[in-house]
């Protein structure tokens, strides 16, 4: 397991190290998806999550997160793709559970972390202009995601 | 024989509680319950702990079976705790979930309280009329803030609700367009009728409670007392000396003798089995765990009962002029519009609440929309506050798709079946998008089996005979018997599209007052 190599779904995070892995994980996923800096109790909070969830975790279909973090792939575009195959697999369980972690985040540290909500009211136009948008980003990542999938053979 | 009590009530939900508050006027009952309760005050907790919990159990969804956000909900976890343990129940298909908790299932109940009219209580052996001073009784010990006519008169005069509740985001919205003449022509002559619902929320002080104060923490924090619910009058009863309350007691049978009644239960500290003796026993467990103690008692491991449950459906809209605008958490969190349809494209009317989607974490939607995650991300910043989610319900009868029986084990063999109707939804969303709130049938999602929590039917009134000889007749009394009532939602020989709690307290009350002790 290289340095990088995050926490092993069904795992427990039970020293310094595997705590340490977890942290690299729980930042890259933050980073590349939420686009906030973990505090550093949401990540404790995502060791806690695979220490009481690991071995449901198990369960699901498996992703190679490890790789997917050593080779700074898009989390993003691999996520969505997994998740039209089979939503219950352990990348999404994971982003979902540091979407909740980032969410009470924002509440507990307002001034350090933008909320996921905006400050102020958009127009309806934008925000229907915007899921145009989004549809046509969404088909390019599901594809991007597809041939990293398979390149990579992370799932 | 000396008896523990005249009267022995099993359970302390809207039932037993309903029937303790009758009863305290002529003689002080007993009530036996498990009365499992939570553990800790709301009032002390973090905001991680109240939404995420010290163990994260709230979130146990993400990779584990879907259970409601309030139920899953941290400080509402004792609602639902150790039932798979004390009340085990072996099925392919029930997904539906069981309280043994102080107060019942009501604990986390949207609220919603409606009395059964002449059309709700087709099939029953009693009339609207039977019923109507105990709705009275209740409407005033509960404290209901006021809705709209939408069933017609209603049995309870307008004098003695509260004022309604406030109206906030999409529902205020959608009411305000109902009213419109020229749409509420076109609703009505579709069979739609939305109006505000009723709701045991206390819109200003009463009977010592204090008025309803919006904190955007209702899923989140139990045992606020200006949202009723049936442990407050428990309490209130035990704390005037009206009624003896003994918890920790898992009652598994009873003993009919010529003397009177040998109620057994399982003390679970102890694990020792206790016995009370009593004249008359009122049943209250709910349909499910009263339909256990029968059948127990009985030791029948053959016969089927009848299991009804509301089939529901949840139908996702967006007002498309509010995209892009923040939630409005300025107002009570639960179902603020009541939806009736009785149009002809189904057989029996059905009911449904239209909900905000202010209550919940955000995050509870991260995966519902079609986009990547950063995508879903902007969804919920700029579309949830534009949504709501209509929840329909629908009648149930007897019939193959849902039953029980008890395995001689003690597991509860329960066959309940997914069911979706869809024409209902289909002309919902063709009219309320004429209001500006924009669906699409796809987006329908039909509940799971047991998923409405709403169970009933399994000893129903009558007034003949039945060939199992576990029914009840109109008075709730178990045949077979001579002092055992049944007094909650079991005795249901149908169940409408309708909130059923309200009625379920008067039943028991009707019940509880013709005793004879």
């Amino acid at each position: 397991m290289s340095l990088k190599s995050p926490i092993p779904a069904g795992e427990s995070p039970t020293n310094a190290e595997t705590s340490e892995l977890g942290q690299f994980e729980v930042q890259y996923l933050c980073r590349r998806i939420f686009g906030v800096e973990p505090s550093s109790a949401t990540i404790r909070r995502y060791a806690q999550f695979h220490e009481i969830y690991g071995t449901s975790l198990l369960t699901e279909k498996q992703v190679d997160v490890a790789l997917l973090v050593d080779r700074n792939l898009d989390a993003e575009a691999i996520e969505f793709f997994l998740r039209t195959r089979q939503r219950k697999n352990t990348l999404t369980s994971k982003i979902w559970a540091c979407a909740y972690f980032l969410e009470v985040q924002a509440v507990e540290d307002a001034a350090s972390v933008p909320r996921l909500k905006p400050q102020k009211d958009n127009s309806a136009v934008t925000v229907i202009l915007m899921l145009g948008w989004l549809s046509l980003r969404t088909a390019v990542k599901w594809v991007k995601g597809g041939i990293a999938v398979y390149r990579y053979n992370l799932a | 024989m000396n008896y523990d009590s005249d009267v022995i009530i099993v359970g302390s939900g809207p039932a037993g509680a309903a029937a303790a508050l009758q009863l305290a006027e002529k003689t002080k009952p007993l009530v036996l319950d498990v009365g499992i309760t939570g553990a800790h005050k709301a009032s002390d907790q973090s905001y991680v702990t109240e939404t995420l919990g010290t163990e994260l159990e709230g979130l146990s969804h993400i990779t584990g079976q879907y259970l409601t956000p309030k139920l899953r909900s941290p400080l509402f976890r004792y609602v639902t705790g150790r039932w798979r343990e004390l009340s085990p129940i072996r099925s392919q298909n029930f997904r539906g979930e069981l309280s043994l908790a102080m107060g019942g299932f009501a604990n986390a109940w949207g609220s919603g309280l409606y009395e059964f009219n002449d059309e709700d209580l087709r099939g029953f052996p009693i009339r609207p009329a039977d019923l109507q001073p105990y709705y009275k009784r209740l409407t005033e010990h509960i404290g209901i803030s006021g809705g709209d006519k939408l069933f017609g008169d209603p049995l309870v005069p307008d004098g003695s609700l509260l004022p309604p509740a406030p109206l906030s985001g999409p529902s205020k919205i959608l009411y305000q367009r109902s009213r419109d003449p020229r749409a509420s022509v076109s609703l009505d002559r579709k069979g739609i009728h939305i109006g505000r619902q009723r709701l045991g929320i206390l819109t200003r002080p009463h009977r010592g409670r204090a008025q309803y104060v919006f904190d955007g923490r209702d899923f989140f924090r139990p045992s606020k007392e200006s949202i009723y619910h049936p442990g407050y009058t428990i309490r209130e009863l035990q704390q005037c000396n009206k009624i003896d309350f003994k918890t920790g007691l898992l009652v598994k049978r009873f003993e009919e003798l010529a003397e009177g009644i040998v109620v057994h239960a399982l003390e679970l500290e102890t694990g020792a089995e206790v016995a009370f003796s009593t004249r008359a026993l009122l049943i209250g467990t709910g349909a499910i765990n009263t339909a256990r103690i029968v059948l127990e008692s009985f030791q029948e491991y053959t016969v089927k009962l009848p299991l009804l449950e509301n089939p529901v459906s949840f139908v996702p809209f967006i007002e498309l002029s509010a995209l892009g605008s923040t939630l409005d958490r300025s107002s009570f969190t639960g179902a603020q519009l009541a939806v009736i349809f009785d149009g002809t494209q189904h057989p029996d009317r059905v009911q449904g609440s239209f909900y905000n989607l202010s209550g919940v974490l955000e995050s509870d939607f991260f995966l519902d929309f079609p986009f990547t995650t950063r995508g879903n991300r902007y969804c919920l910043a700029n579309i949830l506050g534009a949504m709501g989610v209509l929840q329909l319900f629908y009648s149930d009868a007897p019939g193959p798709a849902g039953h029980l029986s008890l395995a001689p084990d003690g597991n509860l063999n329960v066959h309940c079946e997914q069911r979706r109707y869809g024409a209902v939804e289909r002309l919902l969303i063709k009219s309320f998008c004429a209001l500006g709130f924009w669906s699409f049938p796809f987006l329908v999602r039909y509940g799971e089996p047991g998923g409405s929590f709403h169970y009933a039917g399994t000893l129903p009134m009558s007034h003949r005979e039945t060939m199992s000889g576990l029914a009840t007749d109109p008075m709730g009394r178990l045949q077979r018997t001579r002092m055992v009532f049944a007094i909650d939602a079991s005795t249901f020989p149908l169940l409408p599209a309708k909130n059923l709690s309200l009625t379920i307290m008067a039943n028991a009350m009707r019940i509880a007052a013709q005793v004879p002790i």
